[in-house]
């Protein structure tokens, strides 16, 4: 009787083990592989905009130019699911009649369950041409000519991230205590003035919608790579091609063995984005968490 | 409280319009992904057996198929199913049951560090640790990506579904004299069946729609399924590479593929909703 019990626990430990061993040899093999690079440029790494991989020996590696790119991928695909998720959160709630509500509940179903690359060749055929008839281009001095840009990658990014950014928002928008609401329509509140009142109750849940969204537009990789237009371009103007450090990665790890140091600078480039993925995401998730345990009366 | 004066009302009339405006792009945007899905990819897919089974046509030329492609996904997602399934179905059991034991806290951690690493990254560690001794990328590396990729959401899934059992139940079992780890495998477990059953499916919809840990793992071979340790491909990875080219055929196989994909992801995806009711995913 004893013995099998032990045997239960040593399976599931031994399990939960691995698990443990996964995790940590993440971060291990990307640390150990990324050491050089990051003994011979070190902060020049983070800070350097020159990459050039096939130059003298080792090359030249420095990732500013594609951090301000997943930066601006990041920003501007999180403020797209934001704005867009707490607008169909406020109008499901407060406006739309019950069929509206059951068709846009499916689109989001069907979005969330679709994969990214997906997404990446919708965006590619249909937003990238879109941009690029737009005339989008010629507002920005090094305009994309194929409307792969760092707008267009926003803009798609974004949209595979709203069903997402809208379930966490929604679900603390029904979380308010009913009694707030009842009070709110005895007052003879309209619909905006009910919304104003109850976003501002769940803006912590808002505020943990976006780094959620935004740890996950960082390590986007799919979509981006097919969208971004990859050129190594400060993106100041968002209608540009430019690189984000997951595009960078996907366009040259596969060759990456042909040059001294790029294996090294890649597994540097992917620490990085490990790191701000869970910084942002462990943030976010403690917000939520927070948030959640606060019964909604933040 | 102010009467409904007029300006109210057109503040009112505007939030409505504004709102209403978000939620239709919403609307439009995913349906025509699904109809430029459908419109382009319905001729390709129409061209039954051979479009499963072929190799893609030369650039250029005919169309062809996703055989090897569609062979590389079904022994990936297989592998990485039963993978994530194997490891993840302990894991959260150890979340929910001995939940504050150091193990567990430690297990809490690296579940979420795995679910938090970006998928590229992990191809990228399962690239460096598995397909550089192999001295080949492979269906196998694939597959072990993808399972990492998946295990989190197994284990949260599972621990989640194990949690939301009442108390009581444990309790009866435990005044029975049953031990807590027999316990879990002879009650809460079967309890349970549906929500292992649906961790176990978004393991596998997570698998099967993941194209980042594949990408220098699995190799590119879309013309013969080799084996499972030689190169090999899955349908993700056949759009990505065919997407951009200037091939017209290659790009029509694309979307033909895309349908395909998104046909099987709405049958999990509603499989699991079926199951579960609500599902975040």
């Amino acid at each position: 009787m004893r013995r099998s019990i032990d045997v239960i626990y040593l399976g599931v430990a031994t399990a939960t083990a691995i698990v443990i061993a996964i995790a940590a040899a993440i971060v291990l093999a990307l640390s150990i592989e990324s050491s050089g690079v990051l003994a011979r440029e070190g902060l020049g790494f983070v800070l350097s905009p020159r990459w050039s991989p096939s130059e003298e020996r080792y090359g030249f590696y420095g990732v500013a130019l594609p951090l301000v790119g997943t930066l601006a991928v990041g920003v501007q695909a999180t403020a797209i699911a934001i704005a867009l998720s707490v607008a169909a959160v406020v109008y499901l709630h407060e406006y739309a009649p019950r069929r509206v509500r059951e068709a846009i509940g499916i689109a989001m179903f069907a979005m969330a369950a679709l994969p990214t690359v997906v997404f990446g060749m919708w965006g590619l055929s249909a937003v990238a041409p879109l941009v690029r008839e737009a005339g989008l281009g010629s507002l920005c001095a090094r305009g994309s000519p194929t409307g792969q840009s760092v707008f267009t990658a926003a803009l798609v990014v974004g949209l595979m991230l709203t069903p997402y950014a809208s379930s966490v928002v929604s679900a603390a928008y029904d979380a308010v205590p009913f009694t707030y609401v009842e009070a709110l329509h005895s007052l003879g509140a309209m619909g905006f003035e009910r919304a104003r009142v109850l976003l501002g109750m769940v803006k912590r849940s808002i505020a943990a919608a976006a780094l959620l969204s935004f740890g996950r537009a960082v390590g986007e990789t799919t979509i981006v790579a097919l969208t971004i237009g990859s050129a190594f371009n400060l993106p100041l103007c968002p209608f540009e091609p430019a690189h984000t450090v997951s595009s960078l990665i996907a366009s040259q790890y596969g060759n990456a063995f042909l040059y001294p140091g790029l294996t090294s600078a890649l597994s540097a480039a992917a620490l990085l984005l490990l790191a701000a993925s869970a910084a942002t995401t462990a943030l976010g998730a403690r917000i939520a968490r927070a948030a959640v345990a606060r019964g909604g009366e933040a | 409280m102010r009467g409904r004066s007029v300006k109210r009302r057109l503040v009112d009339y505007a939030v409505h319009l504004t709102t209403a405006a978000s939620a239709l792009a919403i609307l439009g945007a995913a349906s025509h992904i699904l109809l430029s899905a459908l419109v382009e990819g319905l001729p390709v897919l129409l061209r039954g057996a051979s479009f499963l089974l072929n190799p893609p046509g030369p650039p250029g030329g005919e169309v062809g198929g996703v055989g090897p492609s569609l062979a590389g996904t079904l022994v990936t997602v297989a592998i990485a199913t039963i993978a994530s399934a194997a490891l993840g179905i302990p894991a959260g059991v150890m979340l929910s049951e001995a939940r504050g034991s150091l193990l567990a806290r430690v297990a809490e951690r690296a579940v979420e560090l795995i679910a938090e690493s970006p998928s590229i990254v992990v191809g990228l560690v399962v690239f460096t640790l598995l397909v550089v001794p192999m001295r080949t990328p492979s269906a196998l590396a694939a597959a072990v990506s993808l399972s990492v990729v998946a295990l989190p959401y197994v284990a949260a899934q599972v621990r989640e579904s194990l949690a939301a059992i009442p108390l009581v139940y444990r309790e009866a079992a435990f005044s029975l004299g049953l031990q807590k780890w027999k316990t879990v495998f002879l009650l809460l477990i079967p309890m349970n069946a549906r929500g292992v059953a649906t961790a176990i499916l978004l393991g596998s919809m997570r698998a099967l729609g993941e194209t980042a840990p594949v990408l220098f793992t699995a190799g590119a071979a879309f013309q013969v399924f080799y084996g499972i340790d030689k190169p090999s491909s899955t349908l993700s990875l056949l759009i990505f590479f065919f997407a951009g080219t200037p091939y017209e055929n290659w790009r029509r196989l694309a979307w033909g593929a895309v349908l395909l994909l998104v046909l099987l992801s709405m049958l999990l995806a509603s499989l699991t909703r079926r199951l579960a009711g609500r599902v975040r995913m």
